[in-house]
């Protein structure tokens, strides 16, 4: 027992001339610098990342989710309008009709907006050409169904017809059944944005669990400090402190404003849009099949407001999550400045040692 | 100084490059092919693709859709064609050849049944620009198995048109007619006036037809169309609105709407329509010439790897697999493929039919330029529609013609 007690002393000596005062300090404030440097990064990388993320939704996959439910609903209109003006018997005189051609602009500008943003690569621009080619096919069936009833040949004016609204309905392979599925798959792309690391709770805790270390660790310097200097506080290590507690907090709230509202944008806004959409295009395609059947028209009629007022919606919640103020440069700023004032605090006591 | 650290970074640079090369080397050429063919048609062939990719260590990359027509035409306004392309028509072929998009095949690779089809004029003369990679086989008339066996056996002996009506006749309304096929449309009925031209005024009448020195307005065309018309009359009133393959699947119905469908092999492999173990065929009256339909390659990116699978495609081991894949409803014009290769009994009688033919004849709707070919397709349901515009129809087809000579 006794040689076991005499080990540890010369043990406990060995470690008190390991580390002596001011090898401790430049060791305590290294350590809080690397901290400092490593929250910067984490945090830096998880808005870098998340922001990233926000922008893909915003910038491509919402508005080609968007564009491409557009231009579906204004195809499925297009068809009904063209039902409509064959029935009525005005496609004689005007055509399919202004509300025919209205509808197939709006299809060609989603089109149009789809292709800029869309997320398929070489395959998708295929899909997309696809789908352009079939809606001028699409337009050629009425255009001939026209020129039939102009003809006086109803019964060919009504077939060209059909075979414009069987390639548009197409439950395989129609322009319709194609941009469902893009609109899909951009709306999963949205979705998975959304539940991306990045975007999420477990960035946010992340970022604060880095913060936490980094101020329990400058607590135990200042303590340490105080203990062996017999003074009450370090000032600039107190400030840095001070500085690191706001950033974190000023981090924390910017990233869950991200994730709330992103959460918000591809969770109730999107599947709101994608509703409201959907609510459209079902209506115009139960009124062409109606029309078609020489059923009663149901009146319905494509609203654009809305499709549009969806489309702002889904934006506003995006762009707020696209929102982080004057985190970007802060971060920065106050984590350097932090750096620089442990860095002071760490000489100030390290200058009381002749050198 | 000592050299052996300079030797030793030599070595490695060498020993660097030469497994950069090694690599390089090792680098397969990868060709993009275009085609219309989905789902089992598609299987089928990137099976063939995938043991030519093993033969030849070719990469290739087949996209399949079923508006290839209108990508490649996007893509070749875009500057991207694909190396080659699988068309559908031999119009489309001639069409691509004379504005010198396509690039000729190599010459003499074997020429099948119906001749040498895709040698057509380009900028530099005629030569081959593609080959037939499917065939299907035309002229058939089809009817379910459970008919009466005496109308199947005055439908086997007809050996004209005439007859083959008199026999049709005492089945109510026989023919299953369906001319929708959204922006095809009309093709069926443009399938039956060729037909009926082809087996009545013969082979040379046909082709004259085909050429464009016989004027649609001519009596034998015009004769070719009123016969369509009496087929048309005798059939139900909605052809116009139904489908090709709903149509012919009315024979096999409880309560069978129709009991007759002129049609191609490849009516075998429509979803809807008669399968191969319902449906029997008699060749169109009379038997000897015969019409077929085919999907074409053209190259339009020539290199050394779609050389090569001209070549290969071409091989009787090739189209020997390829017809024996199940649902394929492909036929080979190899003569080396015997009807005896085909999987099953009824693609053999339709092989047979093929290998019997005395002259076999590309459909003219798929050989017509295609501004023709569409008026064509028009112009079937509008006479369908009102019989009475006939004269005003060929009329206009013949200035459809005028305007749009072979290869516009």
């Amino acid at each position: 027992m006794p040689s076991t007690l005499a080990s540890r002393a010369v043990a406990g000596n060995a470690t008190s001339r390991r580390w002596s005062t001011p090898r401790w300090l430049w060791s305590a404030t290294g350590l809080a610098v690397a901290l400092t440097l490593v929250f910067w990064l984490a945090a830096t990388s998880v808005l870098s990342r998340g922001q990233a993320d926000v922008r893909g939704a915003k910038d491509r996959a919402a508005p080609a989710f968007v564009s491409a439910r557009t231009a579906q609903a204004a195809l499925a209109d297009a068809d009904r309008a063209a039902w409509q003006s064959a029935r009525s018997g005005t496609i004689r005189l005007t055509g399919p009709g202004r509300q025919f051609r209205d509808d197939l602009t709006a299809a060609g500008d989603g089109l149009a907006r789809l292709a800029q943003s869309d997320l398929g690569g070489a395959a998708g621009r295929d899909r997309i050409r696809e789908v352009n080619a079939q809606v001028v096919a699409y337009q050629g069936l009425v255009e001939q169904s026209d020129a039939a009833y102009r003809e006086g040949v109803p019964a060919l004016g009504l077939a060209y017809l059909t075979y414009a609204s069987d390639l548009l309905h197409d439950p395989a392979d129609g322009p319709l059944a194609r941009l469902g599925k893009i609109a899909e798959r951009d709306r999963a792309a949205v979705e998975d944005l959304g539940a991306s690391f990045w975007t999420g709770t477990g960035a946010v805790v992340t970022t604060g669990g880095l913060a936490a270390v980094l101020l329990t660790h400058l607590g135990y310097v200042q303590v340490s400090m105080a203990r062996r200097f017999r003074r009450v506080l370090n000032l600039p290590l107190l400030a840095a402190s001070a500085l690191l507690l706001g950033l974190a907090l000023w981090t924390a709230t910017a990233l869950g404003d991200v994730e709330h509202h992103f959460d918000a944008a591809a969770g109730g806004t999107l599947h709101g849009s994608d509703r409201t959409l959907l609510g459209q295009i079902g209506a115009a395609d139960s009124a062409a099949r109606s029309l078609a059947r020489n059923g009663p028209d149901s009146g319905y009629r494509l609203n654009l407001t809305a499709a549009n007022g969806s489309r702002a919606s889904l934006d506003s919640a995006l762009a707020k999550a696209a929102e982080t103020g004057a985190l970007p440069v802060g971060l920065p700023l106050l984590s350097l400045t932090a750096a620089a004032l442990i860095v002071g605090g760490g000489l100030l006591r390290l200058r009381e040692f002749p050198a | 100084m000592s050299t052996r650290p300079l030797r030793a970074l030599a070595s490695l640079l060498l020993l660097c490059v030469l497994t950069v090369s090694a690599c390089g080397s090792g680098e397969r050429e990868t060709i993009t092919i275009l085609g219309p063919w989905v789902g089992k048609e598609q299987a089928t062939f990137e099976k063939v693709l995938a043991d030519f990719e093993k033969q030849t260590g070719f990469n290739v990359d087949y996209t399949g859709t079923r508006d290839a027509r209108a990508v490649l035409a996007s893509n070749l306004h875009d500057g991207h064609p694909p190396n080659a392309a699988v068309l559908s028509t031999l119009g489309d072929l001639r069409a691509y050849a004379a504005s010198g998009r396509l690039s000729p095949v190599a010459a003499g690779l074997p020429a099948g049944r119906g001749g040498d089809l895709t040698t057509v004029p380009g900028p530099d003369g005629a030569r081959p620009y593609g080959i037939v990679v499917k065939a299907s086989v035309k002229s058939l008339i089809w009817f379910p198995r459970t008919l009466a066996p005496g109308v199947r056996d005055r439908l086997g002996k007809a050996r004209s048109w005439d007859e083959l009506a008199a026999a049709a006749s005492g089945l109510g309304r026989p023919w299953c007619l369906g001319f929708a096929d959204k922006s095809a449309s009309g093709w069926p009925g443009t399938d039956w006036i060729e037909d009926i031209l082809l087996h009545r005024a013969g082979g040379e009448v046909y082709d004259a037809w085909v050429s464009g020195t016989l004027p649609w307005t001519s009596p034998q065309v015009r004769a070719a169309w009123q016969t369509f018309g009496s087929v048309v009359a005798a059939g139900s009133g909605d052809s116009l609105v139904t489908g090709y393959a709903a149509a012919s699947a009315r024979m096999f119905e409880p309560r069978p709407g129709c009991a007759l469908a002129h049609g191609g092999a490849f009516i075998t492999t429509l979803g809807s329509g008669p399968g191969a173990r319902d449906a029997d065929f008699v060749p169109f009256p009379k038997g000897g010439d015969i019409e077929i339909g085919g999907d074409v390659l053209g190259v339009f990116d020539r290199v050394e790897a779609t050389d090569a699978l001209v070549a290969y495609l071409t091989k009787e081991p090739v189209q020997r697999k390829w017809i024996q894949e199940q649902g394929s409803g492909a036929f080979s014009l190899s003569r080396a493929v015997p009807p005896a290769a085909y999987p099953d009994p009824l693609s053999r009688r339709i092989a047979q039919t093929l290998a019997d033919a005395t002259s076999v004849h590309f459909d003219a709707s798929d050989t017509f330029p295609p501004v023709l070919a569409e008026a064509f397709d028009h112009a079937v349901l509008e006479y369908v529609a009102a019989p009475s515009r006939l004269e005003e129809i060929l009329a206009a087809l013949d200035r459809v013609q005028k305007a749009s000579p072979p290869g516009s």
